[in-house]
């Protein structure tokens, strides 16, 4: 059984609602404050984004408004989030994401790559019996495959990294 | 240019080495992503488009069609030999699909869906070739107010054929316009919203977003649901592939319907694939001599619908290619990568890029012979695919799309922004707001504006422009009249329900 917490999507919504209307008035203001307006025959740069501020204040508006329940309601009244293990293995994944980021323009496509696909191959796998070892070699082989096919073969710019004269 | 001289044409373009191979290799990724578990195909072409970008801007566009046709082929086969569909067009194939295979018929049910698919992509491909060139005829006559009517009205039917209530399409549609006027705007080259980062004085980059919002929040919610203890098929024989006599002659009515009616959904604008299929089904069990069969494993079953969802997405090219609206999540997809390409998609196309747009038209045709020489002999093949464990392709499918992403820009700001994208599209995905009218709002956005300000400019700010030619005016009733027709239908499914509710108490 994976754990889960479950949450009202009605309140969801209307957080989302919510922030969307901020959004709203933070975005009027600043195209209201930077750019220019201009006159009919030669329309500013302010006149589309007020436009779509103004949209999106009516869509959050109708998101707050939402009628939920009832037999017509096409929604559910609960939405899933992970717990536990699942969430702690979800969150370490996009953390290992991030840091595969960061580190890319240091280590280089291939080497960030390669760690990044043996973290993820970790914590991902099902098996308590999981080889570090064998784990290393599929992350190796993939980033070494993706390595000779998209920036070697296809030409593809990736970033080097400080160790490129070593590599190839 | 006539259709045949076109389509001529467009033989010459495709049947190059290069291109034949983009052909190949489209429809081979594309099998092998509506085969992976959980993968639909959306977020599959979305992880691959990037790699689509460092081909030339024909051969890109051959192999996207190719993993779209592909994907749409390979989504059956979970369906049938698992009972998983592998995107929601196939949902009704798992239906007769699976108790055929149950009854030791899966071999010949997959021959006959691969076929069928060839039959509908094929046939609607020659639909397409001459609804296009009759749209085509009629782009000459496009100015900024035409353009206008065609953008905004498109966008404004999206918001209300999308699928779910309004407020769930129309919020992430005004937040894709939001991110589609950041950086230096068209008219007048003014700089908008970029908050002193560099970055985003090109504006936000269309990939990052569309691959966040399907690929990576997909891959995310893999992560989350992890099939802890995957079926495993049963591999199928050669010898079993081949369908009885009675199989083809039952299956060849239901084809040549399905790819009528799917044609049909094509043209308009909503999830094309998905309601043909749906419709078909029913077809098949109010016309078929068989019809009392269908549910418990008939071939007419898997054969009309299958026949449908894909001459639909076939027929779902016209839109996209004569009028560079996408109604659906693919063909926003293969918009975004067209305007990577730098190539605008919409009426002009076909004068200005015909070697693209007949080389395409041209290719569906190569694609679906080959896609039928690569799904019927390799089935145990993309079977095999079913094996692979999700804690090799996940991670996998996320360093390709860092690459891909990556090497549209060589920027390492697009690859945050594609996370941030991700962490949204999961959200939405959580709260039942739609991830299509974002990315239509992105790509359509800065049109309607480059069009409603070139308006203004040349009518020396008369707004009558708007609504002064015939082609406008057409476009705009269009656009009620589809508005008007979809408020009708939901009064009268609500009506229905209410009836139901009230006959059942």
């Amino acid at each position: 059984m994976t754990p889960a917490r479950s949450f009202g999507l009605p309140r969801a919504r209307r957080s989302a609602g919510l922030l969307a209307l901020l959004l709203a008035g933070t975005y009027a203001f600043d195209a209201w404050q930077t750019l220019s307006f201009g006159r009919w025959h030669k329309p500013g740069a302010a006149i589309f984004p007020i436009a779509v501020a103004a949209l999106m204040a009516l869509s959050a508006i109708s998101v707050l408004l939402e009628r939920h329940g009832g037999a017509a309601d096409p929604m559910p009244a609960t939405f899933t989030l992970p717990d536990g293990a699942d969430l702690r293995r979800l969150l370490s994944v996009l953390a290992a994401f991030a840091i595969y980021f960061v580190a890319m323009p240091v280590l280089g496509n291939m080497i960030a790559s390669a760690l990044f696909l043996l973290a993820s191959m970790w914590l991902l796998s099902d098996d308590p019996n999981r080889s570090i070892v064998r784990l290393a070699i599929y992350a190796v082989v993939i980033a070494v495959v993706f390595e000779v096919f998209f920036v070697r073969l296809l030409k593809v710019q990736m970033p080097a990294g400080v160790f490129k004269q070593w590599l190839f | 240019m006539n259709s045949l001289q076109g389509l001529l044409y467009g033989l010459s373009i495709a049947a190059t080495p290069g291109n034949l191979l983009a052909a190949f290799a489209g429809a081979f990724a594309g099998t092998a992503i509506g085969v992976l578990p959980g993968l639909g195909p959306v977020a599959g072409v979305a992880l691959i488009l990037p790699l689509t970008f460092s081909l030339d801007p024909t051969a890109g566009l051959i192999m996207m069609a190719g993993i779209f046709y592909g994907s749409m082929y390979g989504g059956s086969t979970t369906a049938i030999l698992l009972n998983i569909p592998g995107e929601s067009a196939s949902v009704v194939t798992a239906i007769d699909g699976y108790q055929l295979a149950k009854k030791g018929r899966a071999g010949a049910t997959l021959t006959i869906v691969a076929v069928g698919s060839f039959v509908g992509g094929t046939l609607a491909v020659i639909g397409v070739m001459m609804f296009s060139s009759l749209l085509a005829k009629v782009a000459i006559l496009f100015g900024p107010a035409e353009f206008f009517a065609l953008t905004a009205g498109g966008l404004i039917v999206m918001s209300r054929i999308s699928g779910g209530t309004l407020a769930s399409a129309l919020l992430p549609m005004t937040l894709g316009l939001m991110l589609g006027t950041i950086g230096q705007e068209a008219v007048t080259g003014e700089t908008r919203f970029t908050f002193g980062l560099p970055e985003l004085a090109e504006g936000v980059s269309l990939v990052p977003v569309v691959v966040g919002l399907y690929g990576f929040a997909e891959l995310m919610l893999l992560v989350e649901d992890r099939i802890h203890a995957a079926n495993r098929p049963e591999s199928v024989a050669m010898r079993d592939l081949l369908p009885t006599r009675t199989e083809w002659k039952r299956a060849v009515p239901s084809w040549l319907r399905g790819t009528f009616l799917g044609f049909l959904f094509g043209l308009v604008p909503g999830p094309a694939a998905t309601l043909a299929s749906f419709a078909s089904y029913r077809l098949e069990k109010a016309t078929s001599k068989h019809g009392s069969e269908i549910g418990s494993g008939a071939i007419e079953g898997v054969a009309g619908p299958e026949a449908a969802n894909n001459s639909a997405a076939t027929a779902s090219l016209v839109p996209l290619l004569a009028l560079g609206i996408p109604f659906t999540p693919i063909a926003a997809l293969m918009i975004s990568a067209m305007l990577v390409q730098g190539i605008q998609p919409g009426p002009l196309l076909i004068t200005q890029h015909p070697e693209i747009f007949w080389g395409l038209i041209a290719s569906a045709y190569i694609g679906n012979v080959m896609l039928l020489a690569l799904n019927i002999p390799m089935v145990g093949v993309w079977v095999s695919l079913l094996r692979i464990p999700h804690y090799l392709f996940i991670p996998l499918l996320l360093v390709l799309s860092v690459i891909g992403t990556y090497s549209v820009r060589n920027s390492i700001f697009d690859v945050w922004v594609l996370l941030a994208a991700g962490v949204v599209g999961y959200a939405f995905n959580k709260m039942k707001f739609q991830l299509a009218p974002l990315v239509v709002g992105l790509i359509l956005g800065p049109n309607i504006e480059k069009h409603f300000r070139e308006a203004l400019f040349l009518s020396q700010g008369d707004p009558w422009i708007y609504v002064e030619s015939p082609i406008a005016v057409t476009v705009w009733l269009l656009v009620a009249l589809i508005l008007i027709a979809g408020f009708i239908a939901r009064r009268r499914a609500a009506f229905a329900g209410a009836m139901a509710q009230e006959s059942s108490l």
